[in-house]
C-alpha cells in the first residue's frame, strides 16, 4: 500500500504499477513463451512436434543413418551352393527347385522389418525407410509452410482491401472466392496436374497457395469488418491517415491473431493434401514425399502393413503438432474463435 | 431565420472573426428496406439547418440528449462524413468542398477528442506512437526531435513520459483519455471538438481532465466546441451554450444567461433536471417532467419538433397550437436577448 502511495506520489506521474510493457523485447518474449507452454501444454506438445519436424528437415543429412537413396541388399538366404553346382551339370535340376535356390547374388531388403541396421525397416527397393521419412520432412515442410504462405500474404491483402473498400469491389471479389470453394479443391489440383504436365514442387506449393487464398481471404475479410467500425480507425482519419497506412498500421496489427491461427492450422492439411497429391501419384516424382511411401506400403499388400504404418503415423504426427499448436494458438490471441472448454488468453 | 441572430457572437467579442461557422447544416441517413434491392424507404433527419459560429478561444456547449444529433453535427464539423447540405467554414474556407490534399492540412487546425477513451486509442500501438503518429502523417517527426516533442506532450497532458512504451490497455480510463487529448494537440489545432470527453469516465476523474483541457485552452488558445450531455458540466467550462433537440437547436446563449432565463420550454426541462447539492433545496424545487419519449428521427412533427412533448405546448390554445403545428419556430431573439426557437418563448426562472 505505502509503496503504491509511493508510485502515486512521484512527481510528474500518475502511477501505473511496474509493467511488462517497460522491459526489454526479449524478456517479453521469453515471458510469453513461457506463459504458452505452462497453460497451453498440448499446444506445447504440438510445438514440440514441430520443432522436431522442423529440426529434421533442416539438418535431415545430419539426423539420417543412410542415404535415402541407397538400395541394401542382403545375401540370399535360400542360396544352396551344392544344388547351383549340381544344376551346372545337370540344368534340369533348376525345374525341380524354387529359383532362388540357385541365384547366388545379393538381392534388395525388400519390405525389411525394424533391426538395429535399418531402425523402421525397408521400403519396396531396400532402402532404409528412417532416413526417408526423414528427408520425406523436408517435402512435407517445404510444401505446407510454402502453400501457408503463400495463401496467407495473398490471402491478407485480398481480405484487407476487399472488406476496408467495401462496395462493388468487395463483391465482385467475394463472388470469385465463393467460386473458387465451390471446386472440390482435388479436381482442382487434379486438373492443374494435368496442365503442367510435369509437376514439381514448386508447382505444386504454388497451386496450393492459390487455392488456399480464398479461405484465407474469408477469415481476414471478416476481422476486418469488425476492425475498420473502431473508433481508433476513425480517429486515425482525424489526424490524416491515408487509406493506405490505416490499412498497415492500424487494421492489419488488430488482426494478427485471427492471421497466425489461420496460418498455423492450415499448415497441416497443406501437408495432408501434398500427401494425397503424391499418392494419386501427382507429385514431384523426384523427391521423397510421405503420400508416396504411403501408397508404396499399401501396395505391398494387407498381409504386411507395417511400411505404410510407420509412414502414415510419420505424417499423422506432423498434422497433429500443428493442429495442437494452432488450437493452442488461437484459444491464446483471439478468443473469440474459439470453440467450448478453452480459455480466453492465458 | 437571420444569420446574424442566430451566431450572435459573445458580447464582448463582437468584432471578431469566427474561425469556425457552421450554415443550416442539414444531415440526412438513408434508411433502406429489406431484401435484395435494399430501396431508401425513409430518411433520419439526424441534424436540420443548424447555425452557429466558434470564436477564437472560446468554449461553445451543445447539449441535448442522446440521439438529438449532436455527434453527427461534430463529424461532419470534421469532414468525416459530408453534409446532406449546407457548409462549414473554417476561416472563411468550406471544408467540404476541399481537396484530400488541402482537408489533409486542414485537418491539423481540427482536432476531436472522442468520448470512449478505451474504444478510441488503437490497442496494438504504444502510447509513444500513438501520440507520434499525427506528426509522422503531417511530416512533423524526425528521430532527433520527435521523442522530445512526444514526451513534452505527454507531460502536458499529465502523462509520465517513462510509460510512452505502454500500451493504452495498460492506463485508466482517464489516463487514456490524456492520451487522446495529446494526440489531438500535437498538431497545434487551434479548434478542437470535445465529443462527449468526459461522459464514460469516473465523476472524480472527470474534474482532473476538464481542468486539463481548461489549462490548455488557456495555453494554446483553443476554441472548443464541447459536445455533452451533462449540463452542470458544460455550465462550467462554456463560454456559451447551444442547446439541441432532435436534429434543430432551440436556444444559443452565453452559459449565465441560459441559466439565469432559460426562455425554451426544452431547456427549461434540461436546467431543472438538474440535480442541486442540496437537500433541502433539493426537495423544495419543482422540475419540469417531460411526458413521452423524444420521437422519431425518421419522422420528426411538423412546425416545432418539441411540440409533442412541450410541457408548454399544453396550456396553449387551439388557435396557437396551431401554430406551432405548422409553422417551424425560427431561432431568433425574441426579446429575450438571445436566440430561441420557440414562438411563445418566455424566460423562467428555474434554478
Amino acid at each position: 500500500m505505502a509503496q503504491e502511495q509511493a508510485i502515486l506520489d512521484r512527481p510528474g506521474t500518475l502511477g501505473v504499477p511496474r509493467s511488462l510493457s517497460d522491459r526489454p523485447v526479449l524478456v517479453r518474449a521469453l515471458v510469453h513463451i513461457g506463459r504458452f507452454f505452462r497453460y497451453k501444454p498440448l499446444g506445447g506438445v504440438g510445438v514440440v512436434i514441430i520443432g522436431l519436424c522442423v529440426f529434421a528437415a533442416i539438418f535431415a543429412e545430419a539426423v539420417d543413418r543412410y542415404d535415402p537413396e541407397d538400395i541394401f541388399k542382403a545375401t540370399n538366404p535360400a542360396y544352396d551352393p551344392e544344388l547351383a553346382e549340381k544344376a551346372l551339370v545337370d540344368p534340369t535340376i533348376r525345374l525341380q527347385y524354387p529359383p532362388e535356390k540357385f541365384e547366388k547374388s545379393d538381392l534388395p531388403i525388400r519390405f525389411g522389418g525394424p533391426s538395429s541396421a535399418h531402425w523402421l525397416g525397408t521400403d519396396g527397393l531396400g532402402r532404409d525407410l528412417y532416413s526417408r521419412i526423414v528427408h520425406g520432412s523436408r517435402t512435407a515442410l517445404y510444401v505446407g509452410l510454402g502453400a501457408a504462405l503463400i495463401a496467407t500474404i495473398s490471402g491478407t491483402i485480398v481480405g484487407l482491401a476487399s472488406a476496408y473498400f467495401g462496395g462493388f469491389a468487395d463483391f465482385f471479389i467475394q463472388r470469385i472466392v465463393d467460386t473458387l470453394q465451390a471446386f472440390p479443391p482435388l479436381v482442382l489440383l487434379l486438373l492443374f496436374g494435368q496442365v503442367v504436365a510435369n509437376p514439381t514442387l514448386t508447382v505444386n506449393t504454388i497451386a496450393l497457395g492459390i487455392l488456399g487464398t480464398a479461405s484465407s481471404a474469408r477469415v481476414v475479410r471478416s476481422a476486418v469488418l469488425a476492425v475498420r467500425e473502431e473508433v481508433y480507425v476513425l480517429a486515425a482519419r482525424t489526424i490524416g491517415a491515408s487509406d493506405l497506412r490505416i490499412m498497415v498500421r492500424h487494421i492489419f496489427p488488430n488482426i494478427t491473431a485471427p492471421i497466425i491461427v489461420t496460418f498455423t492450422s492450415s499448415i497441416g492439411i497443406y501437408i495432408l493434401v501434398e500427401a494425397t497429391l503424391a499418392f494419386l501419384g501427382l507429385g514431384d516424382p523426384t523427391r521423397v514425399s510421405w503420400g508416396k511411401m504411403v501408397e508404396e506400403g499399401r501396395r505391398n499388400g494387407p498381409s504386411n502393413p507395417w511400411m505404410a504404418f510407420i509412414v502414415g503415423m510419420a505424417l499423422t504426427f506432423v498434422v497433429l503438432g500443428f493442429n495442437l499448436a494452432g488450437d493452442a494458438l488461437r484459444d491464446v490471441l483471439d478468443p473469440r474463435l474459439r470453440g467450448r472448454g478453452g480459455r480466453a488468453g492465458f | 431565420m437571420t444569420l446574424t441572430e442566430s451566431a450572435s457572437p459573445p458580447a464582448n467579442s463582437t468584432n471578431r472573426e469566427p474561425i469556425l461557422s457552421v450554415r443550416h447544416l442539414v444531415k440526412h441517413f438513408p434508411v433502406r428496406g429489406r431484401g435484395l434491392i435494399r430501396r431508401v424507404v425513409g430518411q433520419v433527419h439526424a441534424v436540420c439547418d443548424v447555425s452557429f459560429d466558434l470564436y477564437p478561444g472560446e468554449t461553445l456547449g451543445l447539449v441535448g440528449e442522446s440521439g438529438c444529433g449532436k455527434t453527427t453535427t461534430s463529424r461532419v464539423i470534421l469532414n468525416l462524413q459530408p453534409p446532406t447540405s449546407g457548409e462549414v467554414r473554417y476561416q472563411g474556407q468550406v471544408i467540404s468542398s476541399l481537396s484530400q490534399r488541402e482537408m489533409r492540412r486542414l485537418r491539423r487546425d481540427i482536432q476531436i477528442v472522442f468520448q470512449d477513451p478505451y474504444a478510441s486509442l488503437d490497442p496494438r500501438m504504444p502510447v509513444n506512437e500513438i501520440i507520434a503518429e499525427p506528426l509522422r502523417i503531417h511530416g512533423m517527426y524526425d528521430s532527433k526531435s520527435g521523442p522530445r516533442q512526444v514526451a513534452e506532450l505527454m507531460r502536458t497532458v499529465g502523462l509520465n513520459p517513462e510509460h510512452g512504451n505502454r500500451y493504452p490497455h495498460e492506463f485508466s480510463g482517464g489516463q487514456r483519455q490524456r492520451i487522446g487529448v495529446a494526440r489531438a494537440l500535437a498538431l497545434r489545432p487551434r479548434v478542437l471538438v470535445l465529443d462527449e470527453p468526459v461522459s464514460a469516465l469516473d465523476v472524480s476523474i472527470q474534474a482532473g481532465v476538464l481542468n486539463l483541457l481548461q489549462d490548455l485552452q488557456e495555453q494554446f488558445a483553443l476554441a472548443y466546441l464541447f459536445v455533452a450531455h451533462d449540463l452542470s458540466v458544460v455550465r462550467h467550462v462554456s463560454n456559451r451554450i447551444a442547446v439541441m433537440y432532435l436534429g434543430r437547436l432551440v436556444e444559443v446563449a452565453e452559459t449565465e444567461a441560459l441559466f439565469a432565463a432559460p426562455s425554451h420550454p426544452y431547456t427549461q426541462a434540461l436546467i431543472s433536471a438538474i440535480p442541486i447539492p442540496d437537500p433541502r433545496k433539493e426537495r423544495a424545487r419543482q422540475r419540469i417532467m417531460l411526458s413521452g419519449d423524444v420521437p422519431s428521427p425518421v419522422d420528426p412533427p411538423s412546425g416545432c419538433r418539441f411540440r409533442t412533448r412541450c410541457p408548454l405546448f399544453a396550456t396553449l390554445t387551439d388557435a396557437e397550437q396551431r401554430r406551432c403545428i405548422d409553422e417551424v419556430p425560427a431561432l431568433v431573439d425574441r426579446g429575450q436577448g438571445h436566440p430561441v426557437a420557440c414562438h411563445y418563448a418566455r424566460p423562467v426562472q428555474v434554478l
